[in-house]
């Protein structure tokens, strides 16, 4: 059973003319245990998905359960209870700016009812947790923003949720803070056991550390797969515009002007295909020249991932044929002839 | 500029009362002010107890109190004073109207105060499923204090300044002082005196309220 079922989700915002309906009709099961990804542009409702499933956001149809119990039902109290078991960070931190560090984390835990020497040694441990010790007594305004965002994370695990909800958490962070607390999130999820749930604009977000992901576009899902797969074969326009933003386009260089002689192929390997040295095996095997145009390598949360564009020039038959055999060699994901 | 030795106790017993009806007031009007500030704010559309009825009631009420000129105002209530007090003359019986005007303007200021809390750090709280009661108590006041040093500030000030008024009813006071022997007496000496008694005032309570705010700010 899925931890998080989110079934026929509608949320409309506004009434008559100006009414905008953001969510229409998800449907999303995210499994215990995994980092799953929703990634949309702004004003593609991943938000308000997001804040629908601990209910800041009430749906207008359609039902959110978390550990089988839908959250629409339940009272007031009871879903106070049940929101402590879900933690969530925010892109804007939201920390209290009258209380240090400490005073933040404990928050939650004084909401709980916990006891005073409880909530002390917990705001220790979690503070070691996140790293951040040493600023227990600073206030947000001394923070940079990761350490803000640090405390962010030790606040919503406070209650030790089962769920964390990740609401545009590394949006207003620079590349390598962002890449930190992508480690931290990453970190703790495996130490605990976290599932979590992440919204972001940022494809390089998705591909660092989700298992899963949604691409949503105008209230709807528009596609959703395991990273790896949605990545190396985008199927929706807006699943390649994120796609593209990792990996650049070869549509630039095309619109450059370069002509090529051959067949121009695109190339995308998974696994230990990337380490096969797969242009030396053509040109031996078939005769033919691969001119490389543009090569990536990465990496899909621990799965090695490379990209190729290459001309292939030489005798047609002879391409023909080693692209077929492109095609067929195992971890190759995608062949794709764009001439 | 000399004063007489008549005229200085005069001086003292009007500040006395200025200082009596002021510092009463301003507790009954932090005391009832903020409450309906915060209620002001927590029924609006959109935030945590929303009640379209009671926001519109309650602002109407408070809108309505506010139009009213404070000397027509004192005028008004006095049968609600002659109520509570059982006189509607002196310094204890202008309390009553005192306080009616300031803690609708202190409701105002609490709630200007209380909208600039943003609203991710509320939605934080609530989603560590933190009661409406703790986000008020927790959340929203201690994230709006220094504003509301400034507020509570502003109502001093505004009180010091709507005592001045209290003669008309007999209340005394430093205002009463100044118009009924700088004006009516041309003694213009004790005016100026009551003039620079709460210029002097007016500075302390604002440097006081201001050092307060930065004590608080943390932003």
């Amino acid at each position: 059973m899925p931890l998080i079922e989110i079934k026929g989700l509608r949320k409309i915002f506004g009434n008559g003319m100006g009414a905008v309906e953001a969510l229409r009709g998800v449907d999303l099961e995210v499994a215990e245990g995994e980092i799953f990804g929703v990634v949309g542009l702004s004003g593609a409702g991943k938000s308000t998905l997001v804040r629908c499933i601990n209910l800041l956001e009430r749906p207008d149809a359609g039902t959110v359960s978390v550990a089988g119990r839908d959250m629409t039902s339940l009272s007031g109290r009871e879903l106070r209870l049940a929101r402590r078991s879900m933690g969530m960070i925010f892109q804007s931190f939201n920390l209290l700016s009258s209380r240090t560090a400490a005073g933040n984390v404990s928050f939650p835990l004084e909401a709980a009812g916990a006891d005073r020497v409880a909530v002390r040694t917990r705001v220790q441990e979690l503070l070691d947790l996140v790293g951040l010790s040493d600023k227990a007594g600073s206030y947000p305004s001394q923070l940079s923003g990761g350490q803000k965002q640090r405390v962010g994370i030790a606040r919503a695990l406070a209650n030790d949720p089962r769920i964390l909800l990740c609401d545009e958490a590394t949006s207003a962070l620079d590349p390598q803070t962002t890449a930190s607390i992508l480690a931290l999130i990453s970190d703790i999820q495996r130490r605990l056991g976290l599932t979590v749930v992440i919204i972001t604009h940022e494809m390089k977000v998705i591909t660092e550390i989700c298992d899963r992901v949604a691409v949503m576009e105008d209230g709807s899902v528009v596609e959703e797969g395991p990273v790896a797969e949605v990545f190396t074969r985008p199927r929706h326009p807006v699943t390649r515009g994120f796609v593209e933003t990792v990996l650049k386009s070869e549509s630039g260089l095309l619109e450059s002007g370069y002509a090529p002689k051959g067949r121009l192929l695109r190339v995308r390997m998974t696994g230990d295909a990337v380490q096969s040295p797969i242009t030396g095996d053509v040109a031996r095997l078939f005769g033919v020249s691969p001119v490389i145009l543009q090569a990536h390598v990465d990496r899909i949360k621990e799965t090695p991932f490379g990209s190729l564009l290459l001309d292939l020039q030489g005798p047609p038959d002879k391409v023909e044929q080693a692209s077929a055999w492109l095609a067929e060699r195992s971890g190759t994901m995608l062949v794709e002839t764009l001439n | 500029m000399l004063l007489t030795v008549q005229q200085l106790l005069m001086l003292k017993k009007a500040s006395l009362e200025t200082l009596y009806m002021v510092s009463v007031t301003t507790a009954f009007t932090v005391l009832a002010g903020v409450p309906l500030g915060v209620l002001l704010v927590v029924v609006r559309p959109g935030h945590i107890l929303e009640n379209r009825w009671v926001y519109r009631i309650v602002g109407l009420i408070v809108n309505a109190t506010r139009s009213v000129p404070f000397p027509i105002f004192i005028v008004f209530v006095i049968p609600l004073t002659r109520l509570i007090v059982g006189t509607s003359i002196g310094s204890t019986a202008v309390i009553v109207p005192l306080t009616l005007a300031a803690f609708v303007l202190m409701a105002r200021l609490t709630e200007t105060c209380l909208l600039e809390v943003p609203h991710g750090i509320i939605e934080a709280a609530q989603s560590m499923g933190a009661s409406s009661w703790r986000i008020i108590t927790r959340v929203l006041l201690p994230e709006a204090l220094p504003g509301l040093l400034m507020a509570v500030t502003i109502a001093i000030v505004t009180l010091i300044s709507y005592s001045a008024m209290a003669g008309m009813v007999g209340g005394g006071g430093l205002g009463d002082l100044a118009i009924r022997y700088g004006y009516h007496r041309y003694q213009t000496d004790i005016m100026w005196a009551t003039v620079l008694i709460l210029v002097l005032v007016v500075q302390l309570v604002q440097h006081v309220g201001d050092k307060l705010v930065l004590r608080f700010s943390r932003r």
